[in-house]
């Protein structure tokens, strides 16, 4: 009997590795705290006011019936600031128009995905999210089009190649709006660079030639390249290695081209530099983050960073050059454009319907939030760049400096993010390149296997 | 014995239902109803929002089977799993004789073997990756200013040197509990036996195999039996340490499902992942339970 019951005991425990599985367990919610008052304009050209009618919405926690139209906004976390910033935004906005109560909700990447995905799942999704990609929820037709919902000047003021870049293959709609932007470029430690006598390189050959030199010089003991190949940024050593050949994630008319031969040679390119000592140790655990304080204690010379990155080490003096190219197949740079994006739940995600008032409110509150005067000061805040032309203006009244990096931006490539699975090619991606770093398999053979998950 | 003067009266016939109750919730609630949904979602086509669309396919399994990293990602769970609780054992039954002695300071050794199980997973796991850390880890200094090497070690830098650092620190945190446990049997075996043994002229290794380790036996079948289940569920220290980097030759079930789960969404493939995962511990605890009632009534 005794037996008997330990075994059953054993089960049970056993059970609860089962339990693991399955849907993501729902997060807490953060408070919406009051925040210090709004420093912020209002903006100079009002739109019609939205109706004072109060929204039946079940998911509004107030049980007041005459209560305000309700907006539940998942934000994104960019820094430390990022809350702040967006409160005194959305303070201001109720200010100017109290029928309207906008829940704000500003969520770390770690757990943004998890949380929002959770609540969707029960039918509790937010109204604006920012945070995910249109890709995980078009096929169970979740999402609003923008276009449906937004205003024509809004729309019209996205960058076309943001907005190009959001059209979903084989559908030809666009289901997300830009929200925020960078670029990636090579970011050189100057006083390395000087000690060494050596510039920024251009190609490959010049990237071979000058890490050649740094390790020579230091005896190894400063990196010269840094290689990102880490869970999170996996994914960019394509964009990094294979652009910069003629290759990419996909072709002209959408489809994976991963083990395509210019990639497979970007690839070889760059375990070449780890192999002969030119880059850092764990290039498969070490994340930008790592390698950002690498550079900045002056420990690793060349980088290929985010545009944020002078802003986060402002002590730091760097040149900044186009990510190098193989001159023997290309004739310029491809610059790296990121863009995240701000998507809009329709009722099939709700446990109720949006009345018209609200969808006016929430086209009201896009513009306010678009509007040059808000929008652009957050983006110099997060050292992040405009997706609109508007706010592009003012970046080059307020910071012509950064808005140098808008005539790269334009030029950009992106990744396929609207590809329903994408998140499969990312990860593949990154599954590839620490294969290949490691030595557990050939360029050829990891970008085979990548090709084959993303086909399937 | 007549029935009837057992049976009691009323509601006091339902008393131990009664007192069960609030576990019997908490498990339905906790493990039941998670589990029933983890093996439906297992059987169904699942979107990428982790909408269940449709019920009855075995396209889940199919894929996690397919994957070429998940046979690898299986053994090392299991070699994870048997080397922490072999090498634990060892160590813990060593050290659970040794503080069944009588020494100074014996109680406060006893309280200090404690704090790495009383510290949290995660608290722990990260000490233990920024110990390792090849650019700034502690390890790293004190073997550097101990004379011991000249330049960094690289132990996370390969799948190999990674993976058998996460068993050193799953030992780590193992082996407290176990000892206790162990401990525990102990000093449940009464001195008597030891007494008459030494009269009879028996050794320090004739004890330890004739008495001790037989009459610890019980402790050790649960000891076994419950850390199994422990280490092969284990998600934290891995997830921590490597994340399952690189290409997924450190990850374990537990990091792998996770991986599934919330980098590439695949919720359907992780749910199939737990599963499996079920099976193989299920397995285990019937043939090791078997084993141990086939010895015990030989």
């Amino acid at each position: 009997m005794k037996k008997t019951l330990a075994l059953l005991l054993a089960l049970i425990m056993a059970l609860s590795l089962a339990a693991c599985g399955g849907a993501p367990a729902a997060s807490s919610e953060a408070g919406n705290e009051p925040a210090a008052e709004s420093q912020q304009e209002s903006k100079e050209e009002s739109k019609e006011e939205s109706s004072a009618q109060p929204a039946s919405s079940e998911e509004a926690e107030p049980a007041a019936e005459e209560g305000p139209i309700e907006i539940n906004f998942v934000a994104a976390q960019y820094s430390d600031a990022t809350e702040a910033y967006m409160r005194k935004v959305v303070e201001a906005y109720e200010k100017e128009h109290p029928n309207v109560k906008i829940n704000l909700e500003v969520i770390g990447w770690d757990s943004i995905s998890t949380t929002v995905n959770t609540r969707v799942a029960n039918k509790q999704a937010p109204d604006l999210y920012n945070g995910g990609s249109a890709g995980e929820y078009i096929e169970d037709d979740f999402l609003y089009k923008p276009e449906d919902i937004l205003s024509d000047e809004l729309i019209a003021d996205f960058y076309p190649t943001f907005w190009k870049n959001n059209i979903v293959p084989g559908l030809g709609e666009v289901y997300q709006i830009p929200y925020v932007a960078s670029v990636r470029a090579l970011y050189c430690n100057k006083k390395i660079m000087d000690e060494v006598g050596v510039k920024p390189p251009k190609t490959w050959d010049e990237v071979r030639d000058v890490c050649a030199k740094i390790h020579d010089f230091y005896n190894g003991d400063v990196y010269a390249w840094g290689i990102d190949a880490s869970s999170t940024e996996g994914q960019t050593t394509v964009a990094y290695y294979c652009w910069s050949n003629g290759g990419g994630y996909v072709d002209a008319d959408g489809n994976y081209i991963l083990n395509c031969p210019a990639n497979v040679e970007g690839f070889t390119y760059m375990k070449e530099l780890y192999d002969n000592g030119w880059t850092n140790e764990n290039p498969t655990s070490e994340t930008r983050d790592d390698l950002q304080k690498l550079v900045a204690a002056d420990k690793l010379a060349m980088l290929v960073t985010a545009c944020f990155f002078p802003a986060l080490y402002p002590d730091t003096e760097l040149y900044i050059s186009d990510i190098p190219y193989n001159d023997k197949t290309q004739s310029s740079s491809s610059t790296l454009a990121v863009q995240d994006a701000l998507i809009f739940f329709n009722e099939n995600a709700k446990a109720t319907t949006d009345s018209p008032e609200k969808l006016a409110a929430i086209a009201d509150f896009c513009d306010y939030f678009y509007a040059p005067e808000n929008y652009t000061p957050f983006m110099i805040q997060e050292g992040l760049l405009p997706a609109t032309i508007s706010g592009a203006e003012k970046l080059a009244q307020d910071d012509p400096e950064k808005a140098a990096y808008m005539s790269v931006l334009e030029g950009g490539k992106f990744y396929a993010r609207s590809k329903p699975n994408w998140k499969d090619c990312s990860t593949s991606c990154a599954d590839a390149a620490q294969n290949v770093l490691t030595g557990m398999q050939t360029p050829q053979e990891a970008l085979d296997e990548a090709q084959a998950v993303v086909q399937e | 014995m007549d029935a009837r003067i057992r049976k009691k009266p009323g509601i006091a016939r339902f008393e131990a239902y009664l007192w069960m109750l609030p576990t019997l919730t908490l498990v339905s609630v906790f493990v039941l109803f998670p589990v029933l949904e983890s093996v439906y979602m297992s059987f169904s086509k699942v979107s990428k929002a982790g909408i269940i669309k449709s019920f009855g396919t075995l396209d889940n399994f199919r894929y996690v089977l397919k994957q070429p990293v998940f046979p690898r990602v299986i053994v090392n769970t299991v070699v994870w799993t048997v080397l922490i609780v072999l090498i634990s054992i060892v160590i813990s039954i060593t050290l659970a004789i040794v503080l069944n002695e009588r020494f100074h300071l014996r109680r406060i050794t006893r309280t200090m073997l404690l704090f790495p199980w009383a510290t949290s997973g995660f608290i722990t796991a990260c000490v233990w990756k920024y110990a390792l850390d090849y650019q700034y880890g502690s390890v790293n200094a004190l073997l550097i200013r101990s004379g011991l090497v000249k330049k960094n070690i690289n132990f996370l830098g390969n799948a190999d040197s990674a993976f058998a650092w996460l068993i050193f620190v799953g030992v780590f945190v193992t082996v407290p509990f176990m000892t206790f446990t162990l401990l525990s049997g102990l000093q449940s075996i009464s001195v008597d036996y030891y007494e008459a043994a030494t009269i009879d002229g028996a050794g320090f290794w004739d004890k330890l195999f004739k008495i001790t380790l037989p009459l610890l036996r019980p402790a050790i079948n649960v000891t076994i039996v419950l850390n199994v289940i422990y280490c092969f569920n284990s998600f934290v220290f891995v997830h921590t340490i490597t994340g399952g980097t690189p290409a997924h030759r450190t990850d374990t079930i537990m990091t792998y499902l996770y991986w599934m789960a919330f980098s590439k969404g695949n919720y359907g493939a992780a749910a199939a992942i737990s599963v499996i995962g079920f099976i193989v511990l299920l397995i285990f605890s019937v043939i090791y339970m078997n084993v141990q009632m086939k010895e015990e009534t030989a």
